[in-house]
Protein backbone atom coordinates (compact mmCIF):
# COMPACT_ATOMS: atom_id res chain seq x y z
CA UNK A 1 0.00 0.00 0.00
CA UNK A 2 1.00 3.62 -0.25
CA UNK A 3 2.15 5.85 2.61
CA UNK A 4 -1.24 7.29 3.26
CA UNK A 5 -0.39 8.14 6.88
CA UNK A 6 2.44 10.54 6.02
CA UNK A 7 0.09 12.27 3.62
CA UNK A 8 -2.56 12.72 6.25
CA UNK A 9 0.05 13.90 8.73
CA UNK A 10 1.39 16.47 6.29
CA UNK A 11 -2.05 17.79 5.50
CA UNK A 12 -2.95 18.08 9.18
CA UNK A 13 0.29 19.93 9.93
CA UNK A 14 -0.17 22.19 6.93
CA UNK A 15 -3.69 23.10 8.05
CA UNK A 16 -2.65 23.64 11.65
CA UNK A 17 0.27 25.98 10.83
CA UNK A 18 -1.87 28.97 9.73
CA UNK A 19 -4.11 28.52 12.76
CA UNK A 20 -1.08 28.43 15.05
CA UNK A 21 0.55 31.47 13.43
CA UNK A 22 -2.64 33.54 13.54
CA UNK A 23 -3.16 32.46 17.13
CA UNK A 24 0.37 33.57 18.02
CA UNK A 25 -0.17 36.95 16.34
CA UNK A 26 -3.42 37.31 18.28
CA UNK A 27 -1.82 36.53 21.64
CA UNK A 28 1.13 38.89 21.07
CA UNK A 29 -1.21 41.65 19.91
CA UNK A 30 -3.38 41.17 22.96
CA UNK A 31 -0.41 41.75 25.29
CA UNK A 32 0.87 44.65 23.23
CA UNK A 33 -2.50 46.37 23.25
CA UNK A 34 -2.87 45.82 26.97
CA UNK A 35 0.48 47.44 27.70
CA UNK A 36 -0.46 50.28 25.35
CA UNK A 37 -3.68 50.82 27.29
CA UNK A 38 -1.62 50.81 30.49
CA UNK A 39 0.68 53.51 29.16
CA UNK A 40 -2.35 55.54 28.12
CA UNK A 41 -3.76 55.25 31.61
CA UNK A 42 -0.58 56.70 33.02
CA UNK A 43 -0.82 59.67 30.66
CA UNK A 44 -4.37 60.30 31.77
CA UNK A 45 -3.30 60.03 35.38
CA UNK A 46 -0.67 62.72 34.90
CA UNK A 47 -3.30 64.99 33.40
CA UNK A 48 -5.46 64.43 36.46
CA UNK A 49 -2.64 65.43 38.82
CA UNK A 50 -2.02 68.63 36.84
CA UNK A 51 -5.74 69.47 36.87
CA UNK A 52 -5.91 68.88 40.59
CA UNK A 53 -2.85 71.14 41.17
CA UNK A 54 -4.57 73.89 39.17
CA UNK A 55 -7.72 73.41 41.20
CA UNK A 56 -5.82 73.77 44.48
CA UNK A 57 -4.17 76.96 43.24
CA UNK A 58 -7.55 78.33 42.23
CA UNK A 59 -9.11 77.40 45.58
CA UNK A 60 -6.30 79.17 47.44
CA UNK A 61 -6.85 82.23 45.25
CA UNK A 62 -10.60 82.08 46.08
CA UNK A 63 -9.82 81.92 49.81
CA UNK A 64 -7.53 84.94 49.47
CA UNK A 65 -10.00 86.88 47.31
CA UNK A 66 -12.88 86.17 49.73
CA UNK A 67 -11.02 87.25 52.85
CA UNK A 68 -9.50 90.30 51.18
CA UNK A 69 -12.86 91.41 49.75
CA UNK A 70 -14.48 91.03 53.17
CA UNK A 71 -11.69 93.11 54.77
CA UNK A 72 -12.29 95.90 52.31
CA UNK A 73 -16.10 95.85 52.07
CA UNK A 74 -17.16 94.38 55.37
CA UNK A 75 -19.99 92.81 53.44
CA UNK A 76 -20.50 89.10 54.30
CA UNK A 77 -21.47 88.43 50.64
CA UNK A 78 -17.83 89.09 49.72
CA UNK A 79 -16.92 86.08 51.88
CA UNK A 80 -18.59 83.57 49.47
CA UNK A 81 -15.37 82.52 47.55
CA UNK A 82 -13.62 82.08 50.88
CA UNK A 83 -16.33 79.82 52.28
CA UNK A 84 -16.50 77.57 49.20
CA UNK A 85 -12.67 77.44 49.07
CA UNK A 86 -12.44 76.28 52.69
CA UNK A 87 -15.03 73.62 52.08
CA UNK A 88 -13.10 72.21 49.10
CA UNK A 89 -9.45 72.49 50.04
CA UNK A 90 -9.21 69.48 52.39
CA UNK A 91 -10.69 67.05 49.91
CA UNK A 92 -8.59 68.52 47.10
CA UNK A 93 -5.41 68.00 49.11
CA UNK A 94 -6.47 64.45 50.00
CA UNK A 95 -7.20 63.66 46.41
CA UNK A 96 -3.86 64.91 45.13
CA UNK A 97 -2.12 62.98 47.87
CA UNK A 98 -3.75 59.72 46.81
CA UNK A 99 -3.15 60.43 43.14
CA UNK A 100 0.59 60.75 43.77
CA UNK A 101 1.17 58.06 46.41
CA UNK A 102 3.55 56.29 44.01
CA UNK A 103 5.69 59.40 43.48
CA UNK A 104 7.96 60.41 46.46
CA UNK A 105 8.90 63.77 44.88
CA UNK A 106 5.25 64.81 44.71
CA UNK A 107 4.66 63.51 48.24
CA UNK A 108 7.49 65.75 49.44
CA UNK A 109 5.99 68.66 47.52
CA UNK A 110 2.63 68.04 49.15
CA UNK A 111 4.37 67.91 52.52
CA UNK A 112 5.72 71.38 51.74
CA UNK A 113 2.39 72.60 50.39
CA UNK A 114 0.21 71.63 53.32
CA UNK A 115 1.84 73.97 55.99
CA UNK A 116 1.80 76.80 53.45
CA UNK A 117 -1.87 76.19 52.78
CA UNK A 118 -2.58 76.08 56.53
CA UNK A 119 -0.60 79.26 57.12
CA UNK A 120 -2.40 80.97 54.28
CA UNK A 121 -5.78 79.90 55.63
CA UNK A 122 -4.97 81.05 59.14
CA UNK A 123 -3.74 84.36 57.67
CA UNK A 124 -7.06 84.76 55.87
CA UNK A 125 -8.87 83.79 59.08
CA UNK A 126 -6.89 86.43 60.93
CA UNK A 127 -7.88 89.07 58.36
CA UNK A 128 -11.53 88.11 58.74
CA UNK A 129 -11.33 88.09 62.54
CA UNK A 130 -9.67 91.57 62.59
CA UNK A 131 -12.44 92.87 60.39
CA UNK A 132 -15.07 91.39 62.66
CA UNK A 133 -13.61 92.43 65.96
CA UNK A 134 -11.44 95.45 65.47
CA UNK A 135 -13.07 97.02 62.42
CA UNK A 136 -12.55 97.45 58.80
CA UNK A 137 -9.15 99.18 58.91
CA UNK A 138 -7.46 96.52 60.99
CA UNK A 139 -8.39 93.93 58.34
CA UNK A 140 -7.13 96.08 55.51
CA UNK A 141 -3.94 96.73 57.41
CA UNK A 142 -3.37 93.02 57.83
CA UNK A 143 -3.81 92.52 54.10
CA UNK A 144 -1.47 95.38 53.45
CA UNK A 145 1.38 93.62 55.33
CA UNK A 146 1.81 91.67 52.09
CA UNK A 147 2.24 88.56 54.27
CA UNK A 148 -0.71 87.05 52.36
CA UNK A 149 0.86 87.77 49.01
CA UNK A 150 4.14 86.18 50.13
CA UNK A 151 2.30 83.02 51.28
CA UNK A 152 0.37 82.84 48.05
CA UNK A 153 3.60 83.19 46.06
CA UNK A 154 5.11 80.32 48.06
CA UNK A 155 2.03 78.18 47.36
CA UNK A 156 2.22 79.03 43.67
CA UNK A 157 5.87 78.12 43.75
CA UNK A 158 5.23 74.67 45.21
CA UNK A 159 2.28 73.99 42.89
CA UNK A 160 4.44 75.12 40.00
CA UNK A 161 7.09 72.59 41.06
CA UNK A 162 4.45 69.90 41.22
CA UNK A 163 3.13 70.74 37.78
CA UNK A 164 6.67 70.81 36.39
CA UNK A 165 7.30 67.36 37.82
CA UNK A 166 4.09 66.09 36.29
CA UNK A 167 4.87 67.67 32.94
CA UNK A 168 8.25 65.94 32.84
CA UNK A 169 6.50 62.69 33.69
CA UNK A 170 3.88 63.41 31.08
CA UNK A 171 6.51 63.84 28.42
CA UNK A 172 8.17 60.56 29.41
CA UNK A 173 4.92 58.70 29.58
CA UNK A 174 3.64 60.07 26.33
CA UNK A 175 6.76 58.96 24.52
CA UNK A 176 6.55 55.46 26.12
CA UNK A 177 2.92 55.25 25.14
CA UNK A 178 3.68 56.32 21.60
CA UNK A 179 6.48 53.78 21.36
CA UNK A 180 4.20 51.08 22.63
CA UNK A 181 1.53 52.12 20.12
CA UNK A 182 4.14 51.87 17.39
CA UNK A 183 5.25 48.50 18.75
CA UNK A 184 1.74 47.15 18.79
CA UNK A 185 1.05 48.19 15.23
CA UNK A 186 4.42 46.83 14.07
CA UNK A 187 3.80 43.50 15.75
CA UNK A 188 0.31 43.21 14.29
CA UNK A 189 1.44 44.12 10.79
CA UNK A 190 4.54 41.91 10.76
CA UNK A 191 2.79 39.02 12.53
CA UNK A 192 -0.16 39.13 10.18
CA UNK A 193 2.15 39.27 7.18
CA UNK A 194 4.09 36.24 8.40
CA UNK A 195 0.87 34.36 9.19
CA UNK A 196 -0.50 35.12 5.73
CA UNK A 197 2.73 33.88 4.18
CA UNK A 198 2.59 30.66 6.21
CA UNK A 199 -1.05 30.19 5.23
CA UNK A 200 -0.17 30.61 1.58
CA UNK A 201 2.68 28.11 1.80
CA UNK A 202 0.49 25.67 3.70
CA UNK A 203 -2.33 26.02 1.21
CA UNK A 204 0.04 25.33 -1.64
CA UNK A 205 1.51 22.35 0.23
CA UNK A 206 -1.95 20.96 0.96
CA UNK A 207 -3.01 21.47 -2.63
CA UNK A 208 0.07 19.62 -3.88
CA UNK A 209 -0.46 16.77 -1.42
CA UNK A 210 -4.12 16.54 -2.35
CA UNK A 211 -3.17 16.30 -5.98
CA UNK A 212 -0.68 13.55 -5.16
CA UNK A 213 -3.23 11.77 -3.08
CA UNK A 214 -5.80 11.96 -5.85
CA UNK A 215 -3.23 10.49 -8.16
CA UNK A 216 -2.43 7.68 -5.74
CA UNK A 217 -6.09 7.03 -5.15
CA UNK A 218 -6.64 6.76 -8.87
CA UNK A 219 -3.79 4.29 -9.20
CA UNK A 220 -5.13 2.40 -6.20
CA UNK A 221 -8.57 2.13 -7.69
CA UNK A 222 -7.12 0.94 -10.96
CA UNK A 223 -5.00 -1.63 -9.17
CA UNK A 224 -8.00 -2.74 -7.20
CA UNK A 225 -9.97 -3.28 -10.39
CA UNK A 226 -7.09 -5.16 -11.94
CA UNK A 227 -6.76 -7.47 -8.93
CA UNK A 228 -10.50 -8.02 -8.90
CA UNK A 229 -10.40 -8.95 -12.55
CA UNK A 230 -7.52 -11.32 -11.98
CA UNK A 231 -9.28 -12.85 -9.02
CA UNK A 232 -12.41 -13.31 -11.05
CA UNK A 233 -10.41 -14.94 -13.78
CA UNK A 234 -8.73 -17.21 -11.25
CA UNK A 235 -12.06 -18.14 -9.77
CA UNK A 236 -13.48 -18.85 -13.19
CA UNK A 237 -10.46 -21.03 -13.92
CA UNK A 238 -10.84 -22.89 -10.66
CA UNK A 239 -14.52 -23.41 -11.27
CA UNK A 240 -13.89 -24.65 -14.77
CA UNK A 241 -11.25 -27.11 -13.65
CA UNK A 242 -13.43 -28.39 -10.83
CA UNK A 243 -16.20 -28.94 -13.35
CA UNK A 244 -13.92 -30.63 -15.87
CA UNK A 245 -12.53 -32.89 -13.16
CA UNK A 246 -16.05 -33.80 -12.11
CA UNK A 247 -17.16 -34.49 -15.67
CA UNK A 248 -14.09 -36.63 -16.35
CA UNK A 249 -14.40 -38.62 -13.18
CA UNK A 250 -18.09 -39.42 -13.44
CA UNK A 251 -17.76 -41.86 -16.37
CA UNK A 252 -14.89 -43.50 -14.52
CA UNK A 253 -17.30 -44.48 -11.77
CA UNK A 254 -19.19 -46.82 -14.10
CA UNK A 255 -16.14 -47.98 -16.02
CA UNK A 256 -14.21 -49.00 -12.93
CA UNK A 257 -17.38 -50.27 -11.26
CA UNK A 258 -18.24 -52.62 -14.12
CA UNK A 259 -14.63 -53.79 -14.40
CA UNK A 260 -14.71 -54.69 -10.74
CA UNK A 261 -18.08 -56.34 -11.11
CA UNK A 262 -16.89 -58.44 -14.06
CA UNK A 263 -14.16 -59.92 -11.96
CA UNK A 264 -16.63 -60.88 -9.28
CA UNK A 265 -18.05 -64.25 -10.33
CA UNK A 266 -20.93 -63.88 -7.96
CA UNK A 267 -22.29 -60.87 -9.82
CA UNK A 268 -21.96 -61.38 -13.57
CA UNK A 269 -20.67 -64.91 -13.79
CA UNK A 270 -17.26 -66.40 -14.42
CA UNK A 271 -14.83 -65.13 -17.07
CA UNK A 272 -12.14 -66.96 -18.96
CA UNK A 273 -8.46 -66.13 -18.54
CA UNK A 274 -8.22 -63.71 -21.43
CA UNK A 275 -11.38 -61.92 -20.43
CA UNK A 276 -9.95 -61.55 -16.95
CA UNK A 277 -6.78 -60.05 -18.44
CA UNK A 278 -8.87 -57.59 -20.46
CA UNK A 279 -10.81 -56.56 -17.39
CA UNK A 280 -7.62 -56.17 -15.36
CA UNK A 281 -6.19 -53.88 -18.02
CA UNK A 282 -9.36 -51.79 -18.00
CA UNK A 283 -9.11 -51.56 -14.23
CA UNK A 284 -5.46 -50.56 -14.09
CA UNK A 285 -5.84 -48.04 -16.92
CA UNK A 286 -8.83 -46.54 -15.19
CA UNK A 287 -6.78 -46.07 -12.04
CA UNK A 288 -4.09 -44.33 -14.14
CA UNK A 289 -6.64 -42.12 -15.81
CA UNK A 290 -8.12 -41.17 -12.48
CA UNK A 291 -4.70 -40.32 -11.10
CA UNK A 292 -3.91 -38.27 -14.18
CA UNK A 293 -7.08 -36.24 -13.74
CA UNK A 294 -6.19 -35.64 -10.09
CA UNK A 295 -2.65 -34.61 -11.08
CA UNK A 296 -3.86 -32.13 -13.66
CA UNK A 297 -6.24 -30.70 -11.11
CA UNK A 298 -3.44 -30.45 -8.54
CA UNK A 299 -1.10 -28.74 -11.00
CA UNK A 300 -3.92 -26.36 -11.79
CA UNK A 301 -4.45 -25.69 -8.10
CA UNK A 302 -0.72 -25.09 -7.72
CA UNK A 303 -1.03 -22.43 -10.36
CA UNK A 304 -3.91 -20.86 -8.52
CA UNK A 305 -2.25 -21.34 -5.14
CA UNK A 306 -5.38 -23.02 -3.96
CA UNK A 307 -4.22 -26.45 -2.96
CA UNK A 308 -5.49 -27.42 0.45
CA UNK A 309 -3.06 -28.24 3.23
CA UNK A 310 -3.81 -29.89 6.49
CA UNK A 311 -0.91 -29.73 8.91
CA UNK A 312 -0.70 -31.92 11.96
CA UNK A 313 1.86 -33.60 14.21
CA UNK A 314 3.02 -36.98 13.01
CA UNK A 315 5.98 -39.36 13.14
CA UNK A 316 8.23 -39.21 10.11
CA UNK A 317 9.50 -42.75 10.67
CA UNK A 318 5.91 -44.02 10.41
CA UNK A 319 5.48 -42.12 7.17
CA UNK A 320 8.64 -43.73 5.82
CA UNK A 321 7.55 -47.24 6.82
CA UNK A 322 4.24 -46.57 5.10
CA UNK A 323 6.06 -45.88 1.83
CA UNK A 324 7.46 -49.39 1.86
CA UNK A 325 3.97 -50.84 2.43
CA UNK A 326 2.24 -48.68 -0.15
CA UNK A 327 4.72 -49.47 -2.90
CA UNK A 328 5.62 -53.06 -2.04
CA UNK A 329 3.35 -54.57 -4.68
CA UNK A 330 4.73 -52.31 -7.41
CA UNK A 331 8.33 -53.02 -6.35
CA UNK A 332 7.69 -56.76 -6.42
CA UNK A 333 6.24 -56.48 -9.90
CA UNK A 334 9.19 -54.49 -11.17
CA UNK A 335 11.70 -56.56 -9.19
CA UNK A 336 13.17 -53.49 -7.52
CA UNK A 337 14.96 -53.62 -4.17
CA UNK A 338 13.17 -50.90 -2.20
CA UNK A 339 14.59 -49.89 1.19
CA UNK A 340 14.04 -47.34 3.91
CA UNK A 341 17.31 -46.36 5.57
CA UNK A 342 15.82 -43.90 8.09
CA UNK A 343 17.48 -44.29 11.48
CA UNK A 344 16.11 -41.44 13.58
CA UNK A 345 12.74 -41.26 15.20
CA UNK A 346 11.34 -37.92 14.04
CA UNK A 347 8.22 -36.00 14.86
CA UNK A 348 7.21 -32.90 12.94
CA UNK A 349 4.20 -30.82 12.17
CA UNK A 350 3.45 -30.77 8.48
CA UNK A 351 1.00 -32.30 6.00
CA UNK A 352 1.65 -36.09 5.82
CA UNK A 353 -0.90 -36.64 3.03
CA UNK A 354 0.86 -34.15 0.79
CA UNK A 355 4.26 -35.62 1.69
CA UNK A 356 2.89 -39.03 0.69
CA UNK A 357 1.96 -37.46 -2.61
CA UNK A 358 5.51 -36.17 -3.08
CA UNK A 359 6.95 -39.59 -2.29
CA UNK A 360 4.47 -41.30 -4.61
CA UNK A 361 5.58 -39.13 -7.51
CA UNK A 362 9.31 -39.46 -6.85
CA UNK A 363 9.10 -43.21 -6.27
CA UNK A 364 6.98 -43.74 -9.37
CA UNK A 365 9.57 -41.85 -11.43
CA UNK A 366 12.43 -43.82 -9.90
CA UNK A 367 10.71 -47.13 -10.60
CA UNK A 368 10.32 -46.16 -14.24
CA UNK A 369 13.99 -45.31 -14.66
CA UNK A 370 15.84 -48.04 -12.75
CA UNK A 371 17.32 -50.86 -14.87
CA UNK A 372 14.96 -53.78 -15.58
CA UNK A 373 17.03 -55.98 -13.33
CA UNK A 374 19.06 -55.01 -10.30
CA UNK A 375 17.14 -51.81 -9.73
CA UNK A 376 17.43 -50.30 -6.25
CA UNK A 377 15.55 -47.45 -4.65
CA UNK A 378 16.38 -46.11 -1.22
CA UNK A 379 14.40 -43.60 0.81
CA UNK A 380 15.61 -41.73 3.86
CA UNK A 381 14.66 -39.00 6.32
CA UNK A 382 17.05 -37.22 8.71
CA UNK A 383 17.00 -34.19 10.93
CA UNK A 384 19.01 -31.19 9.89
CA UNK A 385 18.98 -27.88 11.81
CA UNK A 386 15.43 -28.38 12.98
CA UNK A 387 14.19 -29.28 9.49
CA UNK A 388 13.78 -32.73 8.04
CA UNK A 389 15.65 -33.65 4.86
CA UNK A 390 14.29 -36.50 2.77
CA UNK A 391 15.68 -38.27 -0.25
CA UNK A 392 14.64 -40.82 -2.85
CA UNK A 393 17.67 -42.41 -4.45
CA UNK A 394 17.70 -44.67 -7.47
CA UNK A 395 20.34 -46.38 -9.58
CA UNK A 396 18.60 -45.47 -12.84
CA UNK A 397 19.99 -43.95 -15.99
CA UNK A 398 20.34 -40.47 -14.49
CA UNK A 399 19.54 -37.04 -15.86
CA UNK A 400 22.12 -35.01 -17.81
CA UNK A 401 23.16 -31.76 -16.15
CA UNK A 402 21.82 -29.53 -18.92
CA UNK A 403 18.35 -31.09 -18.65
CA UNK A 404 18.02 -30.72 -14.93
CA UNK A 405 16.84 -27.11 -14.95
CA UNK A 406 13.70 -27.81 -16.93
CA UNK A 407 12.62 -30.75 -14.80
CA UNK A 408 10.28 -28.78 -12.59
CA UNK A 409 8.46 -27.20 -15.51
CA UNK A 410 5.01 -28.33 -16.45
CA UNK A 411 4.75 -31.11 -19.09
CA UNK A 412 8.53 -31.32 -19.27
CA UNK A 413 9.92 -34.68 -20.23
CA UNK A 414 13.50 -35.33 -21.03
CA UNK A 415 13.24 -38.00 -23.62
CA UNK A 416 10.02 -38.28 -25.50
CA UNK A 417 11.15 -41.61 -26.92
CA UNK A 418 11.15 -42.95 -23.38
CA UNK A 419 7.51 -42.16 -23.23
CA UNK A 420 6.58 -45.67 -24.08
CA UNK A 421 8.30 -47.18 -21.08
CA UNK A 422 7.59 -44.15 -18.86
CA UNK A 423 3.99 -43.18 -19.46
CA UNK A 424 3.90 -39.83 -17.71
CA UNK A 425 2.58 -36.40 -18.56
CA UNK A 426 5.35 -34.30 -17.09
CA UNK A 427 3.36 -33.05 -14.12
CA UNK A 428 4.76 -35.12 -11.27
CA UNK A 429 7.76 -32.98 -10.41
CA UNK A 430 5.76 -29.76 -10.85
CA UNK A 431 3.37 -30.99 -8.21
CA UNK A 432 6.23 -32.11 -5.94
CA UNK A 433 7.87 -28.69 -6.13
CA UNK A 434 4.56 -26.95 -5.55
CA UNK A 435 3.77 -29.01 -2.47
CA UNK A 436 7.27 -28.81 -0.96
CA UNK A 437 7.42 -25.05 -1.41
CA UNK A 438 3.93 -24.56 -0.08
CA UNK A 439 5.05 -26.41 3.04
CA UNK A 440 7.92 -23.94 3.34
CA UNK A 441 10.62 -26.24 1.97
CA UNK A 442 12.83 -26.72 -1.06
CA UNK A 443 13.40 -29.54 -3.54
CA UNK A 444 16.53 -30.31 -5.56
CA UNK A 445 18.36 -33.21 -7.16
CA UNK A 446 21.72 -34.78 -7.73
CA UNK A 447 22.14 -36.98 -10.75
CA UNK A 448 24.88 -38.68 -12.71
CA UNK A 449 24.16 -40.16 -16.11
CA UNK A 450 24.46 -43.92 -15.94
CA UNK A 451 24.73 -44.01 -12.13
CA UNK A 452 21.44 -42.77 -10.82
CA UNK A 453 19.44 -39.92 -9.45
CA UNK A 454 18.70 -38.66 -5.96
CA UNK A 455 15.82 -36.26 -5.34
CA UNK A 456 16.14 -34.31 -2.08
CA UNK A 457 13.56 -32.25 -0.31
CA UNK A 458 13.76 -30.35 2.91
CA UNK A 459 10.67 -29.66 5.01
CA UNK A 460 10.69 -27.28 7.98
CA UNK A 461 9.00 -28.33 11.18
CA UNK A 462 5.71 -26.46 11.35
CA UNK A 463 6.85 -24.84 8.12
CA UNK A 464 5.03 -21.66 7.45
CA UNK A 465 3.30 -22.07 4.16
CA UNK A 466 3.97 -19.63 1.37
CA UNK A 467 0.44 -20.34 0.34
CA UNK A 468 -2.97 -19.15 1.17
CA UNK A 469 -4.24 -22.28 2.75
CA UNK A 470 -7.50 -22.12 0.93
CA UNK A 471 -9.12 -24.91 -0.89
CA UNK A 472 -10.85 -25.32 -4.21
CA UNK B 1 -30.33 -53.96 3.68
CA UNK B 2 -32.69 -51.45 2.14
CA UNK B 3 -30.57 -49.11 0.06
CA UNK B 4 -31.66 -45.95 -1.75
CA UNK B 5 -29.44 -44.66 -4.56
CA UNK B 6 -29.89 -40.99 -5.43
CA UNK B 7 -27.88 -39.93 -8.48
CA UNK B 8 -28.82 -38.13 -11.68
CA UNK B 9 -26.44 -40.32 -13.69
CA UNK B 10 -28.51 -43.42 -14.47
CA UNK B 11 -25.58 -45.50 -15.70
CA UNK B 12 -24.17 -45.16 -12.22
CA UNK B 13 -27.41 -46.08 -10.47
CA UNK B 14 -27.96 -48.98 -12.85
CA UNK B 15 -24.45 -50.35 -12.27
CA UNK B 16 -24.64 -49.96 -8.55
CA UNK B 17 -28.09 -51.41 -8.09
CA UNK B 18 -27.04 -54.39 -10.16
CA UNK B 19 -24.02 -54.91 -7.97
CA UNK B 20 -25.72 -54.32 -4.66
CA UNK B 21 -28.69 -56.55 -5.59
CA UNK B 22 -26.22 -59.28 -6.48
CA UNK B 23 -24.78 -58.82 -3.02
CA UNK B 24 -28.17 -59.33 -1.45
CA UNK B 25 -29.29 -55.77 -0.86
CA UNK B 26 -32.65 -54.30 -1.75
CA UNK B 27 -32.10 -51.25 -3.98
CA UNK B 28 -34.36 -48.32 -4.80
CA UNK B 29 -33.32 -45.59 -7.21
CA UNK B 30 -34.10 -41.88 -7.51
CA UNK B 31 -32.66 -39.93 -10.41
CA UNK B 32 -33.10 -36.45 -8.95
CA UNK B 33 -32.93 -34.75 -5.59
CA UNK B 34 -36.66 -34.09 -5.13
CA UNK B 35 -37.66 -37.71 -5.79
CA UNK B 36 -34.88 -38.80 -3.47
CA UNK B 37 -36.09 -36.50 -0.69
CA UNK B 38 -39.70 -37.66 -1.17
CA UNK B 39 -38.66 -41.35 -0.92
CA UNK B 40 -36.51 -40.71 2.15
CA UNK B 41 -39.38 -38.97 3.94
CA UNK B 42 -41.98 -41.60 2.90
CA UNK B 43 -40.14 -44.82 3.49
CA UNK B 44 -37.50 -46.14 5.79
CA UNK B 45 -34.09 -47.07 4.30
CA UNK B 46 -31.10 -48.53 6.03
CA UNK B 47 -28.66 -46.66 3.84
CA UNK B 48 -29.01 -43.73 1.43
CA UNK B 49 -26.25 -43.13 -1.11
CA UNK B 50 -26.62 -39.51 -2.10
CA UNK B 51 -24.87 -37.85 -5.02
CA UNK B 52 -24.15 -34.21 -4.25
CA UNK B 53 -23.87 -32.75 -7.75
CA UNK B 54 -27.33 -33.01 -9.21
CA UNK B 55 -29.03 -30.32 -11.30
CA UNK B 56 -31.90 -28.24 -9.89
CA UNK B 57 -32.25 -29.86 -6.47
CA UNK B 58 -28.80 -30.95 -5.32
CA UNK B 59 -27.69 -33.44 -2.71
CA UNK B 60 -26.81 -30.47 -0.52
CA UNK B 61 -30.43 -29.27 -0.80
CA UNK B 62 -31.62 -32.76 0.22
CA UNK B 63 -29.42 -32.68 3.33
CA UNK B 64 -30.55 -29.15 4.25
CA UNK B 65 -34.25 -30.12 3.92
CA UNK B 66 -33.79 -33.24 6.03
CA UNK B 67 -31.81 -31.23 8.55
CA UNK B 68 -34.59 -28.66 8.79
CA UNK B 69 -37.33 -31.25 9.16
CA UNK B 70 -35.22 -33.03 11.79
CA UNK B 71 -35.41 -36.35 9.95
CA UNK B 72 -31.78 -36.58 9.03
CA UNK B 73 -30.70 -38.86 11.86
CA UNK B 74 -33.36 -41.43 10.96
CA UNK B 75 -31.23 -42.43 7.95
CA UNK B 76 -27.62 -43.40 7.39
CA UNK B 77 -26.82 -41.04 4.57
CA UNK B 78 -23.57 -41.56 2.66
CA UNK B 79 -22.53 -38.67 0.46
CA UNK B 80 -21.14 -39.50 -2.93
CA UNK B 81 -19.14 -36.94 -4.87
CA UNK B 82 -16.56 -36.46 -7.61
CA UNK B 83 -14.54 -33.60 -6.09
CA UNK B 84 -16.82 -30.75 -7.13
CA UNK B 85 -17.44 -30.09 -3.45
CA UNK B 86 -14.82 -28.78 -1.04
CA UNK B 87 -13.75 -30.60 2.10
CA UNK B 88 -15.14 -27.72 4.11
CA UNK B 89 -18.58 -28.17 2.59
CA UNK B 90 -18.44 -31.91 3.24
CA UNK B 91 -17.52 -31.30 6.88
CA UNK B 92 -20.48 -28.96 7.18
CA UNK B 93 -22.82 -31.59 5.72
CA UNK B 94 -21.50 -34.25 8.09
CA UNK B 95 -22.07 -31.85 10.99
CA UNK B 96 -25.66 -31.49 9.78
CA UNK B 97 -26.11 -35.24 10.14
CA UNK B 98 -24.76 -37.00 7.03
CA UNK B 99 -22.94 -40.22 7.95
CA UNK B 100 -19.84 -40.10 5.77
CA UNK B 101 -18.54 -39.30 2.31
CA UNK B 102 -17.23 -41.43 -0.53
CA UNK B 103 -15.20 -39.97 -3.37
CA UNK B 104 -15.98 -41.00 -6.95
CA UNK B 105 -14.76 -43.24 -8.44
CA UNK B 106 -15.14 -45.64 -5.57
CA UNK B 107 -14.12 -49.27 -5.36
CA UNK B 108 -17.28 -51.39 -5.16
CA UNK B 109 -15.68 -53.45 -2.41
CA UNK B 110 -15.26 -50.29 -0.35
CA UNK B 111 -18.85 -49.29 -1.05
CA UNK B 112 -20.03 -52.68 0.16
CA UNK B 113 -18.01 -52.30 3.33
CA UNK B 114 -19.44 -48.86 4.10
CA UNK B 115 -23.01 -50.03 3.54
CA UNK B 116 -22.31 -52.89 5.91
CA UNK B 117 -24.95 -55.36 6.94
N1 LIG C 1 14.42 -40.67 -11.12
C1 LIG C 1 14.50 -40.21 -12.38
N2 LIG C 1 15.46 -40.70 -13.21
C2 LIG C 1 15.56 -40.25 -14.48
N3 LIG C 1 14.76 -39.32 -15.02
C3 LIG C 1 13.80 -38.81 -14.26
C4 LIG C 1 13.62 -39.21 -12.90
N4 LIG C 1 12.58 -38.52 -12.39
C5 LIG C 1 12.14 -37.73 -13.38
N5 LIG C 1 12.84 -37.90 -14.50
C6 LIG C 1 12.65 -37.16 -15.76
O1 LIG C 1 11.92 -36.00 -15.50
C7 LIG C 1 10.76 -35.95 -16.31
C8 LIG C 1 9.67 -35.25 -15.59
O2 LIG C 1 9.19 -36.00 -14.50
P1 LIG C 1 7.78 -35.76 -13.94
O3 LIG C 1 7.55 -36.66 -12.78
O4 LIG C 1 7.61 -34.31 -13.74
O5 LIG C 1 6.82 -36.13 -15.11
P2 LIG C 1 6.48 -37.58 -15.63
O6 LIG C 1 6.94 -38.58 -14.68
O7 LIG C 1 6.94 -37.66 -17.02
O8 LIG C 1 4.87 -37.50 -15.66
P3 LIG C 1 3.89 -37.65 -14.43
O9 LIG C 1 4.70 -37.79 -13.18
O10 LIG C 1 3.09 -36.41 -14.48
O11 LIG C 1 3.07 -38.86 -14.70
C9 LIG C 1 10.46 -37.38 -16.61
O12 LIG C 1 9.73 -37.52 -17.78
C10 LIG C 1 11.83 -37.95 -16.72
O13 LIG C 1 12.36 -37.73 -18.03
MG1 LIG D 1 6.46 -38.63 -12.72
Amino acid sequence: MFKKTTHTKLIVIASLLPIISFGTVGVISYYEINSFIDDENWVRHTHQVIEQSDAIEKTMLDIETGSRGYAITGNPISLAPYTSGISQITSQLDSIRTLTTDNPIQQANIQKLIPLVEEKISFSNKTIALQNNTGKDAGVQNVATLEGTRLMDNIRQVIGDMKNEENTLLEQRASVSQASAQNTSNTIIAGTAIAILITMISTIAIYKKMQQRDQIEKVNIELHFETEKLKERDNAKAELSAMVSHELKTPLVTISGYAEMLKDEAVLGALNKEQIHAVDTISSQTVKLERLISDIMDAQKMDLKKMKFNKRDFAIDDLMDEQIQIHSKLMDEKKVRFTNSTKEKLKIKSDPDRLNQVFANLIKNAVDFVPPSGGTIEINAARKNGDVVFYVKDNGNGIPQEKQDGLFKKFYQIDTSLKRSHGGTGLGLVICKGIVEALGGTIWLESQVGKGTTFWFRIPNNGSANHDLTEV
Amino acid sequence: MKVLLVDDNDTITEMMSKYLSAKGHQCSVANDGRTGLALITEKKFDVVLLDLAMPDFTGIDVIESLHKSGKIKENKIILFTASSVTDGEIDALIKKGAHSCLKKPVKLAVLLQVIGG
